[in-house]
């Protein structure tokens, strides 16, 4: 394993205290690991770890690990709750600056933000605002992730998001410390007027170095933000039902939950129209079959047991699968029917229909759209992921973006398959901020059989290609080499991004293959080659055959 | 260094007048100075914005991006400082595509507001509007000002109700952001169904972002996705009053909780006869009868509830109990009508401003002062301005006073309005001096800084200026894009 | 099982860092489950850490640096990391069953910290490690009780060095012996053979050791001929129902019951009732051994296969311990039988209850460690308002007694027994 010289080592001890850094082998193995499977790969430990974990307890700590980085011509990379491990460092040998001491939080529910650091969760933010009435957006990954470092680092998603939008739009002023270790306060806190805006004085330079996608990593280290807060009619706190793993929330008074079907896509998009337009829905979410199924059953095994025996839900088949599962929100007993009374006239006018769930089974969705604690399960469905998808645009593109899954997906998902069997499309979808419309389409894979990692690293592939001819929305998947190989058609995003990491990063030291580095990447040289005969159909055993080497 | 004269050669395919009519006409357009343009260009299209960019970076000639067809032009972002070539877009003013579903439409930046209403009307839409805007007012340019809008409960972000842009850089690149980045041209996109609705992106890029604010420093946009409101099937406004600002500020607070009201804000008393007067005499005559116990409080919030045609009366009767409650709570209460001026009156002249700005209406001239900040910290920052605001202090100035919450609540504009004749111009300038400096001291923050505000704006905030200029030399790197402005 | 054996489990960890957090916390400050992270704060002391530690140990071959055996003996072994992973995970990674084998691993190399080792050396050397064997019975001085080693009895009562060697649970035991004897039962206690049961030897890393005491101890209870054993020892009991069968030691046809357990359910047949009032405001402990550490352990020998094409399952039922199964009621269902006294629960309560940091060793071999754990639980408690942190633990109640008093907390700390001793009165209520 790679160390640092002493006299490094050294200056990071002086900075943090020896007692916050470690160069041991256990801890850097804790930073190498990548178990997320969303990205496919082989390995559990990808055999970079960082010569060093530090734990900073203060920006300025900060600032002076990464001068120290700077002056030594040493990559870093920060690292909160570690969630995947995407904060895992690009490089074997940079520094891991782990976030875990900065965690504090200041809520000003008056003004309906919070002010936090790396290391507070979306459970604890969660927590700590509802009893103000407030609830905050909380991604894919659960209460356990980072607000901060969604929605400065990465995507931000979420499942609440037609009512708590997405975190490009959730973050406010910001706290950043330069890849030169400069501290630089990006909106109404450079001003030191508090952190409720990240445009201005002038420009909105925040659009610098956060777009639909966060830096990454490639940028240099977050330290505090302004994060805003959405209205929450419910209680001061979540009354827990059920026993865990399968808890539930009692659905609040005033509020409503349904599971809604429709025989179309069409009709669904009617629909969708309709309520977007009467403002009736706060929680609108899409889950698919087989995943509503994992949410209902604890184990994969019990899972298993209900699809062999036939017995799983009517919410966890394909049959219901063009689907909403709807929680309407409402501040008095009066407007709750009003919405209800809406609801129930689109239904019968797009010709869909409420499908019966049990107490638990409502208690369990109720819980997981406003917490998003069980959207996780999707990653035990299999050890990688496939991904295609991750597009924002109109209502309209539904029906498109289902089709688009569907022809991927082929027979893929079929018995004897490469990627996990359902009879539907693995599409996740919200609305965004009641606008728009976002999905993903999430097929799971196994990484420990080559035939499925294969097929799954060639289905990404195929995605994004499909994607550039006949795209359905803006996407934000594409980051690390994937950003430079198909960039091109985003209006050379890519090269944008080359110019600001070259302009903030000169030395290349915050450490990000997810973010583009100073020069076009290999696989971006070899792409358009690669694209126009391994993607060739009578070429496709061809390409399985290099992919199974690559990926084995 | 820029050109100070024109070269011989013109750019391809563009005239620019350089008639003295034409020069004249656009520095009298402003209410302070601007240098004397060099030329005035009128691209008709984006191919025409690239060549004439090429060209002015091929010989170093300064542009300042206009939208609005005329003036007053009032915050300095369109005088020049410096010799150079004024890109004057009035004339790109297509709705280029509007898709009523998706509450969505395209649009150059030329279209007023006015004409936008008109072409949105038959898509079942209106436009998402500031406060009253000036007839010849840009769509896009005010969205680009990030001027705040009416409807806190649709401000999701700073940069709404703007979504995506084509913007050509100072550079001369062309760009699209957000949902317009979509490979094909926006025909190809518009005809597969795409609509533009996302701001930020490609990826980590949101130049949309940074462009507004930047008062065309970094680059020109030749058309923008906005959000409009669907037009309701029923709405109806309320005013509600307060001796305070508190109780106005409690109810802003809880409208946006309960994501009630498509419409509010809160107005002094001065500033709301202003929005309702449509002449110097009825103003005057309406100020000169306010007395302390009268109808028309001192503090004024307008809300404007509405409900699409989903059980419109059903979703009204809710909406307007949840309103009195509220009201009530705060310590509001329900202003009727007083000599005519009623909340529907307003509410017309919200949707359909006269065309004569009201800001000039009650004395002839205005002059502006704002800031960011935050709904509980107004109340601080209007107690730090009072020694500025007594009748002594003001003589024949009259003050008003808007505050527009922004960002669904979390932020809000504050604003001052200090409305003379031209025999007290001097007196405010000064007051304006004065008010810029007690809302500093007050940590008000100068996000959108104009001409000298600029100066404050950045020594307020040295640390970001530095990377401004970084941005700056990435987008425009011969600085030919509005010479002179920001901190650039 | 041994660390390559936990392969499929260790990779399907997908690092999430749930194993770090109460999975609906209720608030910032009581958000945390796991206080070897809070200790260690590196990631490598999580219950996620330490998976990757064991593969990784056998992966790259890594050294047992004092670092990674502090990462792995930092812990309590409490159980929180495998509760809170099962959240999203099912039994897909287990936490728990890999840090057995992890410090099985190193305990069988000898990487383990001297304090850990000395004590199982205590415990092999006294039967104890908390005490030596002479004094184990001290308690005992002036009662009359049955040796259950020298006779058969119908129920044994099994003491436990945290009881046995701690003055201060003495009257309790006392209290409990008389309810004892006026229920008329016949029961013994096992004295001089009485050894504690090898849970912490288990815990520690000493499978071996643990094997030893449980088998001696299987033997006692055989010898006793008891169809009921009743322990006070909240560690014994986790070790009879979650370590004993990993052991493969069976104690036949015997019911295992807590003291807490056994007490209420003479109160329900009316031995003895709680009468009187209090105004009291109290708080309770769940401590993890009686909690999700006393779940049933049943031995599975399946394998992990894929069905569905993807979806890793074992290849047939396979009991998972989810923490509901700890005993959670009992000690609740008495407390709430002295009429005024209010018992206002933790946020982290039962299933999800946050380790005061007093077992595996923890207060000898870190004992920052598990004061900064008391600590934690000690602000929680004071947090409801209550005057009295009781629990069913004697271990629990000795170190959190001391650190409360060490650090000025204006708590205290009780055992159940003691907090409703005062209301006994005897026969029908």
């Amino acid at each position: 394993m790679s160390r640092l010289p002493k006299e490094i080592y050294r200056d990071l001890a002086d900075i943090v205290g020896e007692q916050f850094l470690s160069e041991d082998d256990c801890v850097t193995a804790s930073h190498d690991w990548f178990g997320l499977g969303a990205d496919p790969s082989t390995r559990t430990l990808l055999g970079k770890p960082p010569a060093v974990v530090v734990l900073p307890a203060t920006t300025e700590q900060v600032a002076g690990i990464i001068k120290t980085c700077a002056r030594h011509g040493i990559k870093f990379k920060a690292h909160s709750t570690g969630y995947g491990n995407y904060a895992g460092v690009g490089t074997k040998g940079s520094v891991s600056i782990d976030l875990r001491r900065m965690n504090r939080l200041e809520v000003d529910h008056k003004n309906r933000m919070a002010i936090i650091e790396p290391y507070v969760t979306a459970g604890e933010l969660l927590a700590e605002v509802m009893q103000h009435n407030l609830m905050c957006h909380i991604i894919g990954a659960g209460p356990i992730h980072s607000p901060l470092a969604s929605a400065t680092s990465m995507a931000g998603v979420g499942v609440p998001g037609n009512h708590t939008s997405n975190n490009s739009r959730n973050l406010l002023s910001l706290e950043w410390v330069t890849p030169e270790g400069e501290i630089v306060r990006i909106g109404s806190s450079g001003s030191d007027s508090g952190w409720f805006t990240g445009e201005g004085p002038g420009p909105g330079f925040r659009g610098m170095i956060r777009g639909v996608m966060g830096a990454l990593g490639g940028l240099g280290v977050f330290t505090r933000i302004g994060y805003k807060l959405y209205p929450w009619a419910g209680p001061a706190a979540l009354e827990w039902t059920g026993a865990h793993p399968q808890r539930g929330i009692k659905v609040p008074e005033n509020f409503a939950l349904y599971q809604l079907s429709w025989e179309s896509w069409k009709d669904l998009t009617a629909a969708t129209y309709d309520i977007q337009h009467s403002r009736i829905a706060a929680f609108m979410t899409r889950t698919p079959p087989v995943a509503v199924g994992n949410i209902f059953a604890e184990t994969n095994r019990a899972y298993y047991e209900a699809h062999a025996a036939g017995t799983l839900v009517e919410a966890a088949r394909g049959e219901t699968g063009k689907s909403w599962t709807l929680m309407l929100m409402a501040w008095s007993p009066t407007e709750l029917k009003w919405k209800q009374d809406v609801l129930m006239a689109i239904l019968d006018q797009t010709f869909g229909r409420v499908v019966a769930l049990r107490p638990d089974h409502e208690q369990i969705l109720a819980a997981n759209l406003v917490t998003s604690l069980y959207v996780a399960r999707f990653n035990r469905m299999g050890s990688a992921a496939a991904v295609s998808l991750g597009i924002f645009d109109s209502f309209a593109c539904i029906p498109k973006a289902i089709q688009h899954s569907e022809e991927l997906l082929g027979d893929m998902q079929k018995p004897g398959g490469e990627l996990l069997q359902a009879d539907t499309e693995q599409n996740w979808m919200w609305p965004s901020e009641g606008r728009h419309i976002w999905t993903e389409n999430n097929p799971g894979a196994n990484r420990f059989v080559s035939k499925s990692l294969v097929a799954a690293v060639e289905f990404i592939l195929r995605g994004f290609i499909k994607g550039e001819k006949d795209p359905v929305g803006i996407t934000f998947f594409l980051f690390g080499p994937a950003a430079d190989m198909f960039g091109k058609n985003l209006g050379n995003a890519n090269v944008w991004m080359r110019r600001v990491k070259n302009a903030f990063d000169p030395q290349n030291l915050s450490d990000s293959k997810a973010f583009v580095g100073p020069q076009l990447s290999p696989e971006a040289k070899a792409w358009p080659f690669v694209k126009k005969v391994l993607f060739h159909r009578w070429l496709r055993p061809l390409l399985r055959k290099i992919l199974a080497k690559q990926f084995s | 260094m820029l050109a100070t004269s024109l070269p011989a050669q013109a750019p391809d395919g563009i005239v620019i007048d350089t008639q003295n009519a034409s020069i004249e006409a656009y520095v009298a357009s402003h209410v302070g100075y601007s240098e004397r343009p060099l030329g005035i260009a009128k691209p008709a299209n984006q191919d025409d914005i690239e060549r004439l960019i090429g060209w002015a970076n091929q010989h170093k000639i300064g542009l300042v991006p206009v939208s609005s067809s005329g003036g007053p032009r009032r915050r300095a972002d369109t005088a020049l400082s410096v010799p150079a070539v004024v890109v004057d877009l009035s004339t790109m003013d297509r709705l280029i595509h509007a898709e009523g579903r998706d509450s969505i439409a395209l649009i150059e930046p030329g279209m007023t507001f006015p004409a936008f209403d008109r072409a949105l009307a038959s898509h079942g839409l209106r436009s998402i509007k500031p406060l009253m805007p000036r007839s010849n007012k840009s769509v896009l340019a005010s969205f680009l000002e990030r001027e705040p809008t009416l409807s806190p409960n649709d401000h999701w972000d700073t940069t709404d109700p703007l979504a995506a842009l084509s913007i050509v850089f100072g550079s001369g690149e062309p760009f699209r952001t957000g949902g317009a980045s979509l490979p094909g041209t926006l025909e190809e996109n518009l005809k597969r169904g795409n609509r533009q609705m996302m701001a930020s992106g490609p990826l980590v890029t949101d130049y949309g972002r940074v462009l507004c604010g930047s008062q065309g420093t970094l680059g020109i946009v030749t058309w923008g996705s906005v959000y409009c409101e669907r037009i309701p099937e029923c709405e109806q406004a309320f005013l509600y009053g307060a001796n305070d600002f508190s109780p106005l500020a409690e109810l802003s607070r809880q409208l946006a909780l309960h994501q009630l009201g498509a419409q509010f804000f809160v107005l002094n008393r001065t500033q709301f006869l202003a929005a309702m007067c449509d002449s110097t005499a009825t103003f005057e005559q309406l100020f000169a009868e306010c007395t302390p116990g009268d109808t028309l409080s001192p503090w004024l919030l307008y809300v404007n509830l509405t409900a699409s045609d989903h059980l419109p009366e059903q979703k009204m009767q809710w909406q307007t109990e949840t309103l009195w409650e509220l009201a009530e709570q705060a310590g509001a209460r329900l202003i009727p009508s007083k000599d005519g001026l009623t909340a529907a009156m307003l509410s017309q002249r919200l949707h359909q401003p006269p065309l004569d700005y009201y800001k000039d209406t009650p004395r002839g001239r205005h002059k502006e002062v704002f800031c960011l900040t935050q709904l509980d910290k107004v109340q601080a920052m209007l107690d730090a301005v009072s020694p500025l605001t007594t009748p002594d202090s003001l003589g024949g100035i009259r003050l008003g006073v808007y505050v527009q919450p922004t960002i669904q609540g979390v932020s809000c504009h504050l604003e001052f309005c200090l409305f003379h004749d031209a025999s007290e111009e001097r007196q405010a300038v000064q007051r304006v001096k004065e008010l810029h400096v007690a809302l500093s001291g007050e940590k008000g923050f100068f996000s959108r800084p104009y001409d000298e505000w600029a100066k404050t704006a950045f020594e307020n905030d040295t640390g970001i200026v530095p990377y401004l200029r970084t941005v700056k030399e990435m987008f425009d790197p011969n600085g030919i894009l509005n010479p002179g402005k920001l901190c650039f | 099982m041994s660390l390559e054996e936990r392969r499929v489990y260790q990779e399907a960890c997908i690092r999430c860092s749930q194993c770090k957090f109460v999975p609906a916390p209720k608030s910032k400050a009581f958000s945390s489950i796991c206080p070897s992270i809070d200790y260690g704060q590196f990631h490598a002391y999580s219950g996620g850490g330490k998976v990757i530690t064991s593969y990784a140990l056998v992966k790259n071959n890594l050294e047992a640096t004092p670092r990674l055996i502090d990462s792995v003996f930092a812990c309590t072994m409490c159980g929180a990391c495998d509760t809170a992973c099962k959240t999203n995970e099912g039994d897909n990674v287990e936490p728990m069953d890999t840090m057995y084998a992890l410090r099985a691993h190193l305990a069988k190399a000898g990487n383990v910290p001297p304090v850990l080792r000395e004590l199982v050396e205590r415990m092999l050397a006294q039967g104890s490690h908390l005490g030596p064997r002479h004094s184990r019975n001290d308690w005992a001085v002036g009662l009359s009780l049955t040796n259950a080693s020298q006779g058969p009895v119908d129920v044994l009562l099994h003491i436990g060095g945290e009881v046995a060697f701690d003055k201060a649970q003495w009257p309790s035991l006392r209290t409990t012996i008389k309810i004892m004897q006026k229920t008329g039962i016949d029961f013994g206690v096992a004295m001089d053979d009485e050894n504690d049961g090898g849970g912490t030897a288990y815990d520690i890393g000493y499978q071996d050791v643990a094997l030893e005491m449980a088998q001696a101890l299987a033997e006692v209870v055989r010898k006793s001929h008891a169809e009921l054993v009743v322990t006070t020892s909240a560690q014994a009991y986790s070790a009879f129902r979650n370590i004993y069968p990993r052991l493969g030691v069976e104690l036949g046809a015997v019911e295992v019951l807590h003291v807490s357990d056994y007490l209420e359910r003479l109160l329900q047949q009316g031995v003895f009732a709680l009468t009187g009032k209090s105004q009291k405001i109290i708080t309770y402990h769940d401590p993890c051994k009686l909690g999700r550490m006393s779940e049933t352990y049943v031995q599975w020998q399946g394998k992990w296969i894929n069905v569905l094409n993807t979806l890793s399952v074992p290849d047939s039922t396979r009991p998972v311990r989810f923490g509901n199964g700890g005993n959670y009621e009992s000690a609740r269902q008495t407390l709430s039988r002295v009429p005024g006294l209010t018992l206002v629960e933790m946020e982290r309560n039962r299933a999800h209850s946050y380790c005061c940091g007093a077992s595996a060793g923890t207060p000898q071999a870190y004992p920052e460690m598990a004061e900064m754990a008391a600590i934690n639980r000690l602000k929680e408690a004071q947090a409801t308002g209550a005057s009295c942190l009781v629990t069913s633990c004697a271990g629990c109640e000795l170190h959190l007694r001391a650190i409360a008093q060490r650090n000025n907390f204006q708590i205290e700390v009780k055992g159940v027994l003691e907090v409703v001793a005062d209301h006994i009165q005897w026969g029908q209520a």
